[in-house]
């Protein structure tokens, strides 16, 4: 089966995960990069992107009214690129780097962009709801949870069509900067997925400043360096 | 029998509350179509469904995850109401409301700061050392939270009504200041770990960088969004690498 299809079906099955609240959470990154590399075959690679493109966020809350960031779909695209374009250079480790923050890169855009749809979704869908409504006033009721159940559909199209469009042309633009830029371009860009980690601290120390909790942060710092030092 | 499947009819609806979300009546749509199968049920004709349908389609937010205690509740109020206690329907109505007001702050509080982070840095912490088993320990921790709160939730509204609140507390909210604790706990083991992994890999340049990167995020965090802070933070990054 064609790869691009392949994920863009994942990637819509795991948008329904998030949007529709199934909620049971394998659409997370670090689940969905794993998802992502076994079906591609590279199961570690997937696994890697995925993981951290989810460091990025976790420190990150949705705030009701802002949209839902969409990571299932942004973490799928990091994956996917890090995975089919680093086939293309038959896994040669000079470019390793920066397609992999070319990967991420793509993969926090992929997740502001599936926000905006969201944001502007549930403002034009109110049309269709309150058809939904005056159906149910009218006894209706059957078209109504037709209606309702139909959003499905949009999540899945929503992730679908823009993984078969985002991953192919980002393969394409990723291997086009891979070949062009000059060797101390992409090497300078290359190291910015080493960047992620701290990254990824910065955006958690947010959550654990409170009085109540960086006793505890710096308890298990503290410890674990201690048991680092120990043990060597 | 009948009773019983309409009850799994609603679980299974419960999972698609956030199906329909809209700007106008938020997951209005979607609670009247879980709790379709039960009016139906209740309802001795056409002219009292619709009756009890047009009370319930109106404006619903709720966290996801706690809003099959309400359904339960409103199950429990409608019930009694239909076997001759005295209860108002506009008593049905503040009681959906109220709940769901104090349950999308207290949810999202606990799920999204406490459980979440805490869940996910577990993993990222296994990940680290390219370890598959993070992913399946979020998952399982994750999920052992949520459904015994979707499913025991969507119970205890049924069984207990609104006095089911109590129980509800004290079984998730108790836990909540522990996961806090845990969360920032694993959050520091995290910290601890990625720091000596940059030193193993590049040594004190490398983890000179990366001081300079977290309280960089911690600063950029509470005056932009995330996205906006880390591709900020990538091109200040290349722009430094590509100066020195």
């Amino acid at each position: 089966m064609n790869p691009f299809l392949t994920v863009s079906v994942l990637g819509g099955l795991l948008a329904l995960d998030l949007r529709s609240s199934i909620r049971i959470m394998v659409s997370q990154p670090i689940c969905g990069g794993l998802l992502t590399g076994l079906i591609l075959g590279s199961p570690a690679e997937g696994f890697f992107a995925g993981a951290l493109f989810q460091i990025i966020f976790l420190g990150h809350i949705d705030m009701r009214g802002n949209g839902i960031l969409d990571l299932p779909v942004g973490g799928v695209t990091a994956s996917a690129l890090y995975i089919l374009t680093l086939r293309r250079f038959s896994g040669d480790p000079s470019v390793n780097g920066f397609v992999l923050s070319c990967s991420i890169l793509f993969g926090i855009l992929a997740a502001g962009a599936g926000q905006a749809f969201y944001v502007w979704w549930e403002d034009a869908s109110v049309v269709l709801v309150l058809r939904a409504v005056r159906y149910v006033k009218e006894g209706r009721y059957r078209l109504a949870s037709a209606i309702h159940l139909s959003f499905l559909a949009i999540h899945f199209l929503y992730a679908f069509l823009f993984l078969i469009a985002a991953v192919p042309l980002g393969r394409f633009l990723i291997s086009a900067a891979a070949f062009h830029l000059p060797g101390f371009l992409s090497g300078t860009l290359g190291q910015l997925y080493l960047l992620v980690p701290f990254i990824g601290i910065g955006s958690l120390l947010r959550l654990y400043t409170a009085r109540s909790k960086v006793f505890w942060f710096a308890s298990g710092f503290l410890l674990t360096t201690m048991a680092l030092v120990v043990l060597g | 029998m009948m009773k019983d499947m309409m009850r799994r009819n609603i679980v299974w609806r419960l999972f698609f509350l956030q199906n329909s979300r809209n700007s106008r009546i938020l997951d209005g749509l979607a609670f009247f179509h879980i709790l379709l199968p039960f009016f139906r049920r209740i309802s001795d004709d056409k002219g009292q469904l619709d009756e009890i349908v047009e009370r319930h389609i109106d404006y619903f937010n709720s966290n996801p995850i706690f809003a099959p205690y309400i359904a339960g509740v409103v199950m429990n109020l409608e019930s009694r109401m239909r076997a001759g206690e005295k209860i108002d329907p506009e008593r049905i109505y503040r009681v959906k409301n109220v709940l769901s007001s104090a349950l999308t702050a207290k949810g999202d509080y606990f799920f999204e700061i406490a459980l979440m982070p805490f869940a996910l840095t577990i993993g990222c912490v296994f990940a680290i050392y390219s370890s598959y088993i993070g992913p399946m320990i979020f998952l399982v921790f994750y999920n052992l939270y949520h459904l015994k709160l979707r499913i025991g939730g969507y119970r205890i509204g049924l069984l207990l009504g609104e006095d089911g609140g109590g129980e509800l507390a004290t079984t998730f909210f108790g836990s909540q200041k522990l996961l806090g604790g845990l969360g920032a706990f694993v959050s520091g083991v995290f910290a601890a770990l990625v720091f000596a992994r940059a030193w193993s890999f590049g040594g004190s340049p490398f983890l000179l960088w990366g001081i300079a990167a977290v309280p960089a995020m911690y600063l950029l965090r509470g005056k932009v969004n995330i996205l906006w802070a880390v591709l900020m933070l990538f091109l200040a990054a290349a722009g430094f690498l590509m100066i020195v």
